[in-house]
């Protein structure tokens, strides 16, 4: 594989990564104009989350780069792993924002307030304005995700989706609080509005930090795989002279495959790579993101490596 | 749970019988057997997995890879009596093509001289 052609993803993962950051920047300072300017609790648990999300769509843009400006093919296992750590840390601090949107809540619904100021009209703009940029990044994030394979990208897509919802839930929960200012209850409104936003954080984050650690740790490769491997050695049963073992692993995104195979002495050099290069190229078609290996053996791999006695 | 029954023909041939899972835990003690009757130099070896309700991967490669030394060394393998969810497994990994497949013992051990089922 070229280095042209393995950097142009992580190329397109990061400049999506860099919009991201951009739009983010944007809507923390619109955030803060409106706070500033209001007394609504809501927007203020608006703005900690804007703040701690933009931080962590920061820190992925950071990983991304490096990755991309890193240590090109010295790293392939290490990538993977890049990824997933950041997606735990994005993880961790949507947990922060939680509490602290909680801890806010609480002390609004203990001593409610109608919301006012012109920093309500900022921050309705501010909603509808942010539902559609991040409806917009979150699909092209998930559209990467599922093309790419990449942790970082669905963690993204997550959270930028998450948000958009957000948006369009604290814009209605703005407008009633206005609309309904002549009740009493009203007041209410923005508190309990602000504890279901947590709710839908805490749920991004859980499965955030569930699937990153998971990812986290190298592990074998699904039974689906292994089973799309050895169709193809079936497929090509009469092409080699005998299986000495398959290892296989995922490693974050990212799918590494060696098979050793025996093949007949009669058989030229150019018959053996031609067969392994197809068989190569099947696999690495069939399953994505994978690097297969074809090596030569003449003896079990597993027993070669087994220790004597 | 992995366990084999071996039971040897008066004609050479090799009875087989898998219980259990053939999982990766079962995996290198299969390989082991199929390695045993290889060296015993067994030319007919019918594989009965009718107690065999899980068949893993890691158990289709020690068969994939049997099925390779068995021709090496004129060894002829068929199964019998797979339960569906195991040839579904078998079939969409395409060891079918591999492997005569028979719906008996029976007619397991009477292809040895008939060649392969239709």
């Amino acid at each position: 594989m070229s280095h042209s052609a393995a950097s142009a993803p992580e190329a397109n993962k990061e400049a999506a990564a860099l919009a991201s950051v951009w739009a983010g920047l944007l809507d923390v300072l619109i955030c803060l104009a409106a706070v500033m300017a209001s007394h609504s609790v809501i927007l203020l648990a608006d703005l900690l989350k804007t703040f701690l999300e933009w931080i962590a769509v920061l820190l992925a843009w950071v990983a991304l780069w490096r990755i991309k400006h890193g240590g090109s093919h010295k790293y392939d296992y290490g990538i993977g792993k890049l990824e997933n750590i950041a997606s735990m840390v994005v993880g961790v601090l949507m947990i922060f924002c939680l509490l602290l949107i909680g801890i806010n809540a609480l002390r609004n619904i203990l001593h409610p307030a109608h919301v006012a100021g012109i920093g309500i009209w900022i921050g309705l703009a501010d909603q509808v304005l942010f539902a559609g940029i991040n409806t917009r990044l979150g699909l092209r994030s998930r559209r990467m995700a599922q093309t790419t394979g990449s942790p970082i990208m669905g963690a993204q897509a997550r959270l930028l989706l998450t948000r958009a919802l957000a948006n369009i839930f604290i814009l209605a929960a703005l407008g009633l609080s206005m609309v309904l200012k002549q009740y009493h209850w009203a007041a209410y409104i923005d508190p309990l509005a602000s504890l279901v936003i947590a709710g839908s954080i805490l749920m991004a984050a859980t499965g955030l930090l569930s699937s990153s650690f998971y990812d986290l740790l190298d592990r074998t490769l699904e039974e689906e795989s292994q089973i799309v491997i050895l169709r193809e050695l079936a497929d090509h049963f009469h092409e080699y002279e005998d299986l000495h073992g398959i290892r296989s692993r995922r490693a974050g995104s990212k799918v590494f495959i060696e098979i050793f195979l025996e093949f007949a002495p009669e058989k030229t050099m150019g018959e053996i790579q031609k067969a392994a290069a197809t068989l190569r190229r099947n696999l690495e078609a069939r399953i994505s993101n994978s690097s297969v290996t074809i090596a030569l053996a003449d003896r079990s791999i597993d027993k070669k490596f087994r220790p004597p006695g | 749970m992995f366990n084999t029954q071996h039971a040897k023909n008066k004609d050479g041939s090799v009875h087989v019988i898998l219980t259990g899972a053939l999982d990766a835990a079962a995996a290198e003690r299969f390989e082991t057997e199929l390695e045993t009757l290889l060296a015993e130099g067994v030319l007919f070896l019918v594989i009965d997995m009718e107690n065999l309700h899980y068949l893993a991967s890691a158990g289709l490669r020690v068969l994939l890879s049997g099925a390779k030394k068995g021709k090496k060394q004129g060894m002829e393998i068929v199964l019998c009596s797979l339960q569906p969810l195991v040839f579904s497994v078998f079939d969409s990994a395409g060891f079918t093509r591999i492997f005569p497949v028979f719906k008996s013992r029976e007619e397991a051990h009477k292809s040895r001289h008939k060649g392969l089922p239709a």
